[in-house]
């Protein structure tokens, strides 16, 4: 039997079929727990998964109440008694059939079926272990708060809720994923998005049919366009405090169950360079941090290219002292400038790798190898020379300040020191131009990913090329919309 | 939707515009600076009627479509020949020593990123070009700074004086490489585009003014010796005591090259996926195909200035000026 005829089976009637029939459908799996008892005088049957409730709630909350109930003429009293009667709990769904019936079940709710009914009530009782609010890795700040999202939808829904107690903000849960089933909340304000972004965002999501949905990154490409783009035109952030702000100004965010991480639809370029902390300091010092991070994403992107190229082809471009040591250093080196920086850089990726997937206690050991031992064996036996290295380090960590861009840098860079390493500043300006056209291409849902440095708005300006004081920026009453085109 | 703001008709059409000063022929003078100036004001009064015709909500008819069409080809043809021949005067690895065969190299790799920009559509090569234009005037603030700074204020009494007004004033039409991409742009703004388009004429004066005057402050009377005088003066040029910019002019040549002639493909693909809406995907290929081949031809037959000025004539003028009549006989007519 195929698994679709079974989800929209209706459930049937009769307790004992019933049970059969779940646990023909469930496989006989050990976490379905099917508990029969009498209330009211009818057979009942008390379903859970195991380790997806709690307990103690169950037990005071359900299991007491439900016993204590008088003597009921059949089923269809015993369910309007319940409901009318016991408030068992806040989340009280009915399921019809038998789809309905699993979600629940599996979702954490205890389900209720009994001997003539062709309906069960479910209670949300939800008990499973899981990470605690923790500071977030990836998005660290000094000034703001140190809540970061969970695992659990519902945890992340309420860490919006606290901070925008609005009635204009709705969260709309839904359901994708054949198999894994699993919750999305779809977030805005109410009075502040744009009704055409909503649309297209809906529309969008139904073009969703996957079996199932394990991170951000299997929903992203549903809501960005479908040409090829080398930055992502949707942002995610595990912190709420950032993306009530997201919300203000008229964004959509896309909650996942299972994953601490929201996405954040439209994405502009500048808000990579943004950080909460930009608008706890002084505006003046906000202002210099962004150009700090400007200038290390060129650095990150263009600096072993531009080395390699001036070396190579253009050493007219530096003074005398500084060419002497460089072809002092280079000329030590066995391999090309390019074969050695695209060397560096690959050896890096590696240990990048190396450390991310392993162990932390064993992550620490290799970046002790690596850059005590290999880069200084490097450079002491003549491999590589010590001005390559240096420009290689400070381009990856330049790359650092801008974590979210990380992923298309690293490839740019590869990029970039190919093409100059070849062709020059002529192939620099020529690679330069494709990925202008392309970061300039990208859009998402008619809001340019450039904007607003081009298409320019001024009044855009005060939160990119500077910060502008918060006495300022309350006037301006700000939303993405401005930006759309 | 493909609308443009003003802001990035200025830029596409100022970039091919700046190529073409980078890649300035014969002497340059004071008379010279004056013909330019007065060639842009003839343009700019010649741009009038396309300008108005937008305006006043007019659209292009099949006919003048494929007149314009084959304008911008032209206009994109005489970017790519002054490329090819710019090039040899600049440090590209691999074209200057590998002959015939690195010189395909580099052609063909900037062929295909001018292909990649302009199937990128008009609204995201208007958005780079704004970028693009940003960055090439900070590089002529660079060469015009390092040009005063350094310069000799006789050399303006020195340069030559050998070409007659008129010479001069035909030889700077060629030099409105943004003209082919103005009949076709100005039809896509936002706002009408009269505004828009004058001032884009007063900047390019402005822009073709202080180029001109650097290069001469630089160079004097060398300007008659040098295959590409401004390349030259940027060549010569020294912002600090030891840095010299000339890797600075190749980043801009390139950027500019490939972002005019992509312009030129763009309108051109526009024209032609208004003419052939079927073989839309094909228009961008086709228009890079088109224009190196207009390239190759005017390559072996040389280009005149007389023809350059005579084509935009008639594409600029003449017919936007039939175009204007026949909407108003229209209007009257309802």
């Amino acid at each position: 039997m195929k698994q679709t005829d079974w989800e929209n089976q209706v459930i049937l009637p009769s307790l004992s079929s019933n049970i059969a029939r779940i646990k023909q459908i469930s496989g006989g799996s050990s976490d379905v727990m099917i508990n029969e008892f009498i209330a009211g005088g009818i057979q009942c049957a008390l379903l859970c998964c195991e380790g997806m409730v709690s307990t103690s709630v169950i037990t005071e909350l359900v299991f007491e109440p439900i016993t204590d109930i008088p003597e009921k003429k059949g089923c269809a009293e015993l369910f309007a008694y319940i409901k009318d009667y016991l408030l068992l709990s806040t989340d009280r769904p009915e399921a019809k059939d038998y789809g309905t019936l699993f979600r629940l079940l599996n979702s954490g709710f205890a389900v209720l079926i009994a001997d003539g009914a062709s309906a069960a009530l479910a209670f949300g009782v939800q008990g499973y272990a899981s990470r605690s609010i923790q500071e977030p890795s990836g998005e660290g700040n000094i000034m703001g708060a140190h809540e970061g999202f969970s695992e659990l939808i519902r945890t992340n829904m309420s860490q919006l809720r606290r901070r925008l107690k609005s009635p204009e903000l709705v969260m709309e849960l839904f359901v994708k994923g054949d198999k894994s089933k699993t919750d999305l909340c779809l977030c805005y304000m109410k009075d502040r998005v744009p009704e055409k972004l909503m649309q297209d965002i809906r529309r969008s999501l139904e073009d969703i049919k996957l079996e199932s949905i394990l991170s951000t990154g299997y929903i992203r490409p549903f809501v960005e366009s479908k040409r090829f783009e080398l930055f992502s035109s949707t942002g995610t952030t595990e912190r709420p405090d950032v993306l009530c702000s997201k919300l203000i100004e008229g964004r959509v965010a896309l909650l996942v169950d299972g994953v601490p991480f929201a996405i954040v639809i439209p994405k502009l370029f500048c808000e990579s360079f943004q950080t909460l902390d930009d608008y706890a300091f002084k505006p003046y010092y906000a202002t210099f941090t962004r150009w700090i991070k400007y200038a290390a994403l060129i650095i990150s992107v263009l600096l072993p290219a531009v080395y390699a190229t001036i070396v190579m082809y253009h050493p007219e471009l530096l003074n005398s002292t500084m060419l002497m040591l460089l072809v002092e250093e280079e000329k030590q080196a066995p391999l090309s400038i390019v074969t050695e920086s695209v060397g560096i850089l690959f050896m890096y990726q590696i240990i990048r790798e190396a450390g991310i997937r392993l162990p932390k206690p064993v992550g620490g050991a290799v970046s002790i190898v690596s850059g005590l031992i290999i880069g200084d064996a490097a450079v002491n036996s003549g491999l590589i020379s010590t001005p390559l290295l240096t420009v290689t380090a400070i381009a990856v960590i330049s790359g650092f300040v801008v974590p979210e861009l990380d992923p298309a840098v690293t490839v740019l860079r590869f990029a970039f020191l190919a093409a100059g390493g070849i062709f020059g500043f002529f192939g620099i300006s020529l690679l330069a131009c494709a990925v202008i056209v392309n970061v300039c291409a990208t859009e998402d849902y008619g809001f340019p990913y450039t904007a607003p440095v081009s298409p320019f708005s001024v009044s855009g300006m005060g939160d990119t090329a500077v910060r502008t004081g918060f006495r300022k920026m309350q006037n301006r009453d700000f939303t993405v919309e401005e930006y759309h085109e | 939707m493909n609308k443009i703001t003003k802001y990035q008709l200025c830029a596409m059409l100022l970039i091919p515009d700046a190529f073409m000063l980078l890649c300035i022929h014969g002497e340059l003078s004071v008379m010279r600076i004056a013909a330019v100036t007065v060639g842009i004001l003839i343009q700019a009064v010649m741009a009038l009627p396309i300008a108005v015709y937008f305006s006043k909500g007019g659209e292009l008819s099949e006919w003048a479509s494929v007149l314009f069409l084959i304008y911008v080809i032209f206009c994109g043809g005489m970017l790519v020949s002054r490329f090819i021949e710019a090039a040899g005067a600049l440090y590209i690895p691999y074209e200057n020593s590998d002959g015939l065969w690195g010189s395909i190299l580099i052609f063909g790799l900037a062929a295909l990123v001018c292909l990649y920009m302009s199937s990128s559509g008009i609204k995201a090569l208007a958005r780079a070009s704004v970028i693009a234009a940003a960055v090439g005037a900070l590089y002529l603030i660079v060469l015009a700074v390092s040009a005063v700074t350094g310069a000799n204020y006789e050399n303006l009494a020195r340069a030559g004086e050998s070409r007659s007004f008129i010479g001069d004033l035909a030889a700077s039409f060629p030099l409105g490489g943004g003209l082919g991409g103005l009949i076709v742009l100005s039809g896509l703004t936002e706002e009408k585009p009269l505004k828009s388009v004058l001032g884009y004429f007063a900047a390019r004066a402005v822009m073709s003014a202080a180029v001109l005057v650097s290069a001469i402050l630089v160079e004097g009377s060398i300007s008659s010796i040098s295959d590409f005088p401004v390349i030259t003066a940027a060549q010569l040029s020294q912002p600090f005591s030891s840095q010299r910019i000339d890797s600075l002019l190749l980043i801009i040549f390139a950027v500019f090259a490939v972002f005019s002639i992509a312009i030129q493909s763009a309108a051109a693909s526009y024209l032609m996926q208004e003419l052939f809406p079927k073989s839309a995907k094909l228009c961008s290929a086709a228009a890079i195909a088109l224009i190196i081949g207009a390239a190759f031809i005017m390559s072996f037959l040389g280009l005149s200035y007389i023809a350059a000025a005579a084509a935009a004539m008639v594409a600029v003028f003449i017919v936007p000026c039939i175009l204007l009549i026949a909407l108003k006989t229209a209007s009257r007519a309802r």
